[in-house]
């Protein structure tokens, strides 16, 4: 959706993606959905750790997250990423950022807030 | 019956009972469709949930009980009509919003088209009998075609949803918005078309078609 209005200074993406932890959980998912316990597994690090940096990516809109059902009743979520690309411009004295993400269409999205809602 | 009256002209006392238990459980189960809905976004606490709890809980339990509630206080068909169907209109306006639009943003702007459609549709019947001429049950029919064909379309959403999922809340909801906006106009109109029925079978049958809605959106909110 990279368009105006959705803009993030040079600061907090520089930010985010210093994190060596946040990096390698968005490549893993950028290649299939994990979740969050896979994702401990696979960047060795720890459950909160993971969710630390999950949360982060969230806020900023980077990753997606989908809720499994599975047949104990116990729902569990798996993320896959939705950065695709950073642009910094530099012009006139300042930077702008604009985001690249993959697009999701109105039926993930309704399955999605559905989910929130029950 | 205490307080409440219900009048309706031709069919058997049988049948006005009937027809007063389908509403009084319209009733019911519509106000526990808002208030989970309600409690689901507590919740969550977003905003584009907030817009669809709103949109669900016009587009079904404002719609089968303002008919209720407006027919019992003496109102005539038309401004009942007009009423369900232009609130049901605003509800599918902001359930389309939630889902298309970025609530987080632009929500006033969702609000104010909603509240214009569902005046517009709520002013429509009114200057369209005024034109044509009287045919109220007409009229009734040809307003409901305009949410039940943006209801297809939110209908079919839900259902693609459970296709791509798998989830079966994501079908229940299909269904239950299905029947209360394809399926309603359907009978309706198909009412219309074989005029033998009378006016207290039309009720329930239109009543009963609402009801299982009603029934399979509650049971899509609280399914686990």
């Amino acid at each position: 959706m990279g368009e105006a209005g959705d803009q993030m200074d040079a600061e907090t993406i520089g930010e985010l993606l210093e994190d060596e932890y946040a990096r390698s959980i968005l490549a893993a998912i950028s290649v299939e959905s994990l979740s969050a316990e896979e994702l401990a597994e696979e960047c060795d690090a720890s459950p909160p750790t993971v969710y630390r940096r999950l949360n982060r990516l969230q806020e900023h809109d980077l990753i997606d997250e989908e809720q499994i059902p599975s047949p104990d009743g116990h729902h569990y979520r798996r993320f896959s990423a939705r950065l695709e690309q950073v642009t910094i411009e530099l012009q006139d004295g300042s930077y702008a950022v604009s985001i690249e993400r993959t697009e999701t269409d109105a039926v993930d999205r309704f399955t999605k807030l559905y989910e929130g809602l029950r | 019956m205490t307080g409440i009256e219900i009048t309706v002209e031709g069919g058997s006392t049988a049948v006005g009972l009937f027809a007063f238990g389908l509403a009084f459980a319209t009733i019911v189960v519509g106000v526990w469709i808002a208030l989970v809905a309600y409690r689901g976004y507590r919740r969550s606490g977003e905003r584009s949930v907030l817009f669809l709890a709103v949109g669900i809980a016009l587009a079904s339990t404002v719609r089968t009980s303002a008919s209720i509630v407006f027919s019992t206080a003496g109102a005539s068909s038309v401004v009942t009509n007009a009423v369900a169907v232009s609130s049901q209109f605003a509800g599918l306006v902001l359930i389309l919003y939630a889902i298309y639009g970025r609530p987080e943003r632009h929500g006033g702007r969702a609000v104010a088209a909603a509240v214009l459609g569902g005046l517009l549709t709520l002013i429509v019947p009114f200057v369209v009998i005024d034109t044509f001429g009287p045919n109220e049950s007409l009229v009734e029919a040809g307003l409901n075609g305009l949410p039940a064909i943006v209801g297809a379309f939110v209908t079919i959403q839900a259902y693609r949803g459970y296709r791509r999922y798998g989830q079966r809340p994501m079908l229940l909801l299909a269904v239950g918005l299905g029947l209360l906006t394809v399926g309603s106009f359907g009978t309706i109109t198909g009412l219309y078309v074989l005029t033998t029925v009378s006016d207290a079978g039309a009720l329930v049958v239109i009543g009963s078609v609402e009801l299982g809605g009603l029934l399979a959106i509650l049971r899509s909110l609280t399914r686990e």
